[in-house]
């Protein structure tokens, strides 16, 4: 946690030369659980994400209440019955990036290899990224999959069916300099 | 005959509870913006809450459908959505608004009034299913 934030911190107070740190408020984290009987999505459009290039380190947080289902009842259950939202309000991220990044414009495709804490769990998790460096701006992509089972979300068997034992994940966002 | 009613009747009543059901499960996630808001606050004044005391302005903001009246720090668009940053008054953090439906983007260094759902504390006081209030 101390090391997530010190990630972050150093990043919003480095003011860098040719843009090595990189942060946004605003990333997108979106989750699909696809079954044959229900079909459950889910968006949190305000991640707080941090990537400092010198150092290839990445670091992202979220508060869990900020993921928005289309039904109610979804978005409830989701917060009071599976992630306990109240208990373990967010989530965290931590990583290393494995390959090159230039400092010219380009698509950089890399690995980023970290850890990912929810629920009160930390897992380790692995995932392709993709790195588009743009004029003035650093635009990120990446996808993996969890279990819900390896963070120790209990899925009731009456309802079990409806939630997949394995969720794609998609992660998007637009990094500035700082 | 007496039977014949009392199966019916209990036929129309399974319906009845199974189309309750049905539209309970499937109702649309209620958004702040169709709620009056709770608390009237400004930016600062909850920046500073939550940076003061992250808990105990959880307790007081947390979960609850706020007014906040800010000055527009920064805006940012991804795709349709847009963020309004409104300014807690010091070192850059604030009050992140994330809007919700098609919104106009508000001019930076204007003062506007945001009613959506405060749903804690990262770097910022996040607030969600934000619109913005003419007054």
């Amino acid at each position: 946690m101390k090391v997530l934030y010190s990630i972050i911190l150093a990043s919003m107070l480095y003011i860098p030369t040719q843009a090595q740190s990189w942060i946004t408020r605003n990333g997108k984290i979106s989750f699909y659980s696809k079954t044959p009987m229900e079909d459950i999505k889910a968006v949190n459009s305000q991640v707080f994400a941090a990537i400092d290039v010198s150092k290839k380190t990445i670091a992202f947080t979220l508060l869990q209440k900020n993921f928005l289902f289309e039904k109610q009842l979804m978005q409830e259950h989701f917060n009071e019955n599976y992630i306990e939202s109240d208990k373990y309000p967010k989530a965290q991220f931590e990583g290393t990036i494995t390959g090159n990044i230039g400092t010219t414009p380009g698509v950089y495709k890399v690995q980023v290899d970290g850890k990912l804490t929810m629920h009160g769990v930390t897992q380790p998790v692995s995932m392709p990224a993709e790195l588009n460096l743009q004029q003035g701006k650093l635009v990120g992509k990446s996808a993996f999959s969890i279990k819900p089972s390896d963070y120790n979300i209990k899925i009731p068997s009456l309802v079990k069916d409806k939630i997949a034992a394995e969720i794609p994940v998609q992660v998007s966002a637009e990094f500035l300099p700082k | 005959m007496r039977k014949r009613i009392i199966i019916f009747a209990g036929v129309i009543l399974c319906l009845t509870v199974m189309a309750i059901g049905y539209h309970l499960y499937n109702m649309p996630r209620t958004t702040a913006a169709e709620m009056s808001a709770d608390k009237l606050v400004s930016a600062k004044e909850l920046f500073d809450a939550y940076t003061k005391d992250e808990q105990a302005a959880d307790v007081q903001y947390g979960n609850k459908v706020l007014e906040i009246t800010g000055a527009v720090l920064d805006v940012q668009k991804n795709g349709k959505d847009i963020s309004v940053l409104l300014s807690g008054g010091g070192n850059g953090g604030g009050v992140n608004c994330t809007m919700v439906g098609d919104v106009p983007a508000p001019r930076k260094g204007s003062l506007i009034h945001v009613k959506g759902r405060c749903t804690g504390f990262l770097m910022d006081v996040s607030i969600i299913d934000a619109t913005i209030v003419n007054k």
